[in-house]
């Protein structure tokens, strides 16, 4: 069998080793990532055990159901065409490699801890979003300036309409205010007739029945009812509940660690900053797998390509 | 008066005692211990169990089984035991072992309210409630806007409502607002459950003040702690410490200025009683102190049941076995994420 002819030029080996050195120095990030994640997971489980044996059982009950995301992942991605969305080409070393798809790099975006960007919440985030992969396309092409403008400008619609949202509300948060202010202070501190008292003590009393009727009867009501009737129903519903989170501070920007409590142990702290440290670990790991992945693709490539040469 | 108890205990509630003692036989041993430490899974840990007092509540789990179920079944077993003693005890021992259930009723009104907040689903929160903390009128609470409310409309018929002082505000609840209402029905509970066994004196006045007076400055430490880096001001947090215990009156003046680990340590080590435990931690560390806190306590419990014609045997039954689904829990955790040298970190044996 004789041996395969070598075709490729001194310039294209070269290239070829150079390409060949840098996929296993980026092997062996990776492995070393893997590692560091497997130890950063460690210890956040551990951490998340120790807590749980300082303050009881802990779990998802305790999740919010309106949780937002904080930290986001943007994804460039650099077709060696410089692509429609073209952003980040540059930054891709694989523009000039042989390979055939596109790459992708993944950054963290940590999102703005602002009460005006949680309500109402999908339009915001989507204009977030669009202006993450507008400001990456406008990176890469100068000309995409417009876009950038254009999507500033949605983001202040929607910090408009936030605004106004939360104006609403605190006109409602203020009228249940008003009356629940004027029942308790008259109930509890003494003062004007007895009659006026008792008045204002049976007004929150019915406020409160209505409330428990409305909220039994929208978590039982899905099967039956009048449609008019339930319609209103609901809506009281959700007024109710929009009211009370009128209230809370700050709203959805805040720290998921105290949906368990305010006064957490130490270890589950520990175990938060443990497992944002692991997600940057991920990250880290998906940029480091697409260094590695189509000069993979290439050896192998070529290497079939020999074998078919030599066949 | 001490030594009389010895003649008229036993009419009332000689049956009750001899239970929970037969109840605290049946405990986990250090050997029971270390051949759970050996198991490799989680349903090698069942089976071990299933040869203990826990037997018939772990049995018919079908696999695969997790650690919460596992805490949860041996939770079952205490609450099962604890309400057949509660539901024949005579007037001053029901009273008592009321007493000793108003912790959990606590946690689970803050559990409800919080989990409103966070607009979960009533029934969903109710399944998680401690069974001994229940009462009739809780799944009510998700209606309650504020304190105020909260008092008014719930829990005024709750055996809680003693523990809401009269300057309740009106702002609405929130995730501070909750933890420091927490607090303070916490110390209110406390100070008057030892008032109660002050007033029943002998034998049980002794032992309680002495296992109350170290709940609560345990808690003035896991407050302390916990508050290093948050938003509670130097003042609330002095609020929430209990009126009574080895710290009152100057310990706490001291924790409630202290900003680090390290301040704590300086202000508990003036107390005698606690200097041996912290003596025991390197400096800076404060991994270790959970266990430690939890060793001094089952050791007090321990030496209670030394003692009889009294009451608090219910009470440090009630914390073995709950430091004991600790233990269970912590082996589980540490076999179910192959850590198994770990464990040692976190038990505490009983005997």
């Amino acid at each position: 069998m004789a041996a395969p002819k070598v075709t490729s030029s001194a310039t294209e080996l070269d290239a070829a080793e150079r390409e060949f050195v840098e996929t296993m120095d980026a092997l062996q990030e990776y492995l070393q990532l893997q590692a560091r994640l497997q130890d950063q997971l460690k210890k956040g489980l551990m951490n998340l055990a120790r807590a749980k044996y300082s303050m009881g059982p802990i779990g998802q009950a305790q999740y919010d159901m309106e949780m937002q995301a904080s930290v986001r992942v943007a994804i460039k991605s650099g077709d060696e065409n410089g692509g429609s969305s073209g952003g980040g080409g540059g930054a891709v070393e694989g523009a000039n490699a042989p390979c055939s798809g596109t790459r992708y790099s993944f950054e963290i975006r940590k999102s703005p801890n602002a009460a005006t960007a949680r309500r109402p919440s999908p339009p915001p985030a989507a204009a977030a979003a669009t202006m993450d992969r507008a400001k990456a396309a406008a990176e890469a092409t100068p000309a995409a300036a417009a876009a950038v403008a254009e999507a500033r400008g949605s983001k202040n619609v929607a910090d408009e309409v936030a605004a106004a949202d939360s104006v609403v509300r605190l006109s409602d948060l203020d009228l249940l205010d008003d009356d629940d202010g004027s029942g308790e202070d008259g109930g509890l501190s003494g003062e004007g007739g007895k009659e006026e008292e008792d008045e204002k003590e049976l007004k929150v009393a019915n406020e409160f029945l209505r409330r428990m009727r409305l909220l039994l009867g929208s978590d039982g009501g899905d099967g039956g009812g009048d449609g008019g009737s339930e319609g209103g129903d609901v809506a009281e519903v959700e007024w109710i509940r929009r009211v009370r989170r009128g209230g809370r501070n700050g709203g959805g920007g805040s720290d998921p660690l105290h949906w368990f409590g305010v006064l957490v142990p130490p270890a589950l702290k520990d175990a938060q900053s443990g497992f944002s440290a692991a997600l940057e670990t991920c990250l880290l790991l998906a940029n480091t797998a697409q260094r590695m992945g189509p000069l993979y693709h290439a050896t192998s490539s070529a290497g079939a390509a020999e074998e078919g040469a030599a066949t | 008066m001490y030594g009389f108890e010895m003649m008229s205990y036993n009419i009332k509630d000689g049956f009750l005692e001899a239970i929970v003692r037969g109840h605290r036989s049946g405990l986990l041993t250090v050997a029971d211990y270390n051949n759970l430490s050996q198991c490799e899974t989680l349903d090698d840990i069942k089976m071990n169990l299933t040869s203990t007092d826990y037997g018939a509540y772990l049995a018919n789990e079908a696999s695969p089984i997790y650690t919460a179920n596992i805490v949860e079944k041996c939770t079952l077993k205490l609450v099962n035991d604890w309400n057949y003693m509660r539901s024949q005890a005579d007037e001053t021992l029901a009273a008592f072992m009321d007493y000793c259930t108003y912790g959990h009723m606590i946690d689970n009104v803050v559990l409800i309210v919080t989990g409103t907040l966070h607009e979960r689903d009533v029934q969903e929160l109710l399944d998680k409630c401690h069974p001994l903390g229940m009462f009739d009128s809780i799944a009510t609470l998700a209606v309650a806007q504020n304190m105020r409310e909260l008092y008014r409309l719930v829990l005024v018929d709750t055996p809680l409502a003693p523990y809401f002082s009269e300057n309740l505000t009106h702002e609405d609840l929130d995730e501070m607002n909750i933890e420091i209402m927490r607090n303070t029905l916490y110390k209110a509970y406390l100070d008057d459950f030892a008032s109660f066994c002050q007033k029943l004196g002998g034998t049980t006045a002794e032992i309680m003040g002495d296992m109350l007076a170290f709940e609560t400055d345990r808690r003035a430490l896991n407050i302390t702690l916990n508050s290093i880096g948050t938003e509670l001001t130097r003042e609330d947090r002095k609020k929430l410490y209990s009126n009574f215990g080895l710290l009152y009156p100057h310990g706490h003046n001291e924790l409630a200025i202290a900003e680090d680990f390290d301040q704590i340590r300086s202000a508990m080590e003036k107390v005698p009683a606690y200097s041996g435990i912290f003596s025991k931690l390197g400096y800076g560390e404060s991994q270790m102190l959970d266990k430690l806190l939890y060793e001094e306590e089952v050791k007090k419990c321990v030496d209670c049941f030394e003692q009889q014609f009294h009451y608090s045997v219910f009470y440090a039954y009630m914390k073995l076995r709950e430091q004991e689904i600790r233990n269970i829990m912590w082996i589980s955790e540490c076999v179910a994420q192959d850590q198994k040298g770990r464990i040692s970190d976190g038990i505490v044996y009983i005997f």
